[in-house]
């Protein structure tokens, strides 16, 4: 077996080392690729940015995580994620799609969701209201489903939220009640296509920020763009 | 034969340092064991005095080992000019150049929310407090996103302040080949184009 490989993918971790190497993360079709980056001359750095569309050669020997890249080429670039209104929202889909398709089935539906949600926090407006819409898709894609029944009796009459287990009026306890509408934006979050929910934002979207930070909370584990997202 | 211990240590430690690998580390503790006693007894007083000595400069937040660094405290440099850098390695950069005489701010990074930086870890607050009303800012962060998302972050807050904001110009290297570079400098190369005649 050839110990070169071509690969294309988005660059979602780039960690400069203190001799000049450079560690980077692609998220592909296949799952994540890890690659060191060999200093090269300062006149032609190798084109690896964040958020980059690259095409890569990877040198490998067997046994190895981390392979050699030996050849970069720019496919895309998406200059407005560096704005402040769409950076922060850039940073929490990369770090939550890095984290959830590692490798395995559903690594090639989660490498198309991530770039269709590079593409529109680039592009639209509401970057803050994309980014929420794909990050509750990308937990989808990854197979973490929004429970809208109740924990206790299994009622589709939700109208409580003890952390995040959903829970009936008969269930409730002491459990905090749902703002009014959040119950109807969390169903539209999970039911609707990412194409009606650009079309008609729901409300109220701080309870579903809420839900989402939850959700992550649980499935993912804390993730740092998510503390430093913008207050809203 | 065996390494002897002290030896075996010294190349332990020494192949701790970035960029210095086990085979590199074996090289330079023969060399080290090879040089006078007075010369290595130097080399482990300077490293021992630099560790004690240096600090940050309070004003623009270089390495120093003055109260103010040289810089900050020359009065023959241009205080109407900031340029912000990144990291301490920076200003010594531009420095090289010898096309700058103004004041520099270290901001000791980049926004990077998935390294958990955000502008309140930056030395973002201690810049805005230096400046003045037609201050020119020069913001010299690296081409990356995260020195862009910086540069514009930084823009943002300067302006209300009535500061002249500038960034450092986009394009080729001296010495680069056309082919070589990737079309998001040549873009920039080309959208920051100068007349020259």
């Amino acid at each position: 077996m050839s110990r070169y490989s071509n690969s294309s993918g988005i660059v979602t971790w780039r960690q400069r080392q203190v001799n000049g190497d450079l560690i980077v993360h692609l998220l592909t079709p296949e799952g994540q690729l890890r690659a060191v980056a060999r200093r090269r001359s300062r006149a032609t750095p190798p084109p690896i940015d964040l958020f980059q569309h690259v095409a890569v050669q990877i040198y490998r020997r067997p046994g190895e995580e981390l392979g050699l890249l030996v050849q970069a080429q720019l496919e895309g670039a998406l200059p407005t994620l560096a704005e402040p209104g769409r950076y922060p929202y850039a940073h929490l889909l990369t770090e939550l799609a890095d984290r959830l398709f590692v490798q395995g089935e559903r690594a090639e539906a989660g490498y198309t969701l991530y770039a269709a949600a590079l593409r529109g926090i680039a592009a639209r407006p509401d970057a803050r209201w994309v980014a929420l819409v794909m990050a509750f898709k990308l937990l989808q894609g990854a197979g973490f489903l929004l429970q809208l029944r109740c924990s206790c009796c299994g009622s589709k009459e939700v109208v409580a939220l003890a952390g995040l287990e959903p829970r009936c009026a008969a269930c409730r306890g002491g459990a905090g009640l749902l703002a009014e509408g959040s119950r109807e934006a969390l169903q539209a979050m999970a039911a609707k296509t990412v194409r009606q929910l650009m079309e008609a934002p729901s409300q109220p979207q701080a309870a579903l920020w809420r839900f989402l930070e939850l959700l992550v909370l649980r499935e993912v584990g804390p993730l740092r763009s998510l503390q430093l997202l913008p207050a809203q | 034969m065996g390494t002897p211990s002290s030896l075996a240590q010294l190349i332990r430690e020494l192949s701790r340092l970035p960029g210095i690998g086990p085979k590199s580390a074996q090289r330079l503790a023969y060399y080290l064991f090879g040089q006078p006693e007075q010369e290595v007894a130097r080399l482990a007083e300077v490293l021992l005095a630099a560790k004690r000595d240096l600090h940050d400069c309070p004003r623009c937040f270089g390495v120093t080992d003055r109260e103010l660094c040289e810089i900050c405290s020359d009065p023959q440099r241009d205080a109407a000019q900031i340029c912000v850098v990144e990291e301490p390695g920076d200003v010594l950069a531009i420095e090289r150049s010898g096309e700058y005489r103004g004041l520099y701010h270290v901001l000791r990074g980049v926004i990077s929310p998935m390294r958990g930086v955000g502008p309140g870890s930056l030395r973002i607050a201690a810049l805005l407090e230096r400046v003045v009303p037609g201050v020119e800012v020069i913001l010299a962060t690296s081409t990356t996103v995260e020195g862009e998302a910086t540069s514009l972050y930084l823009q943002q807050e300067l302006v209300p302040l009535g500061a002249r904001v500038s960034r450092i110009a986009y394009g080729l290297p001296v010495g680069g080949a056309l082919e070589y570079a990737d079309e998001v400098t040549l873009g920039r190369a080309l959208a920051g184009r100068q007349v020259v005649s």
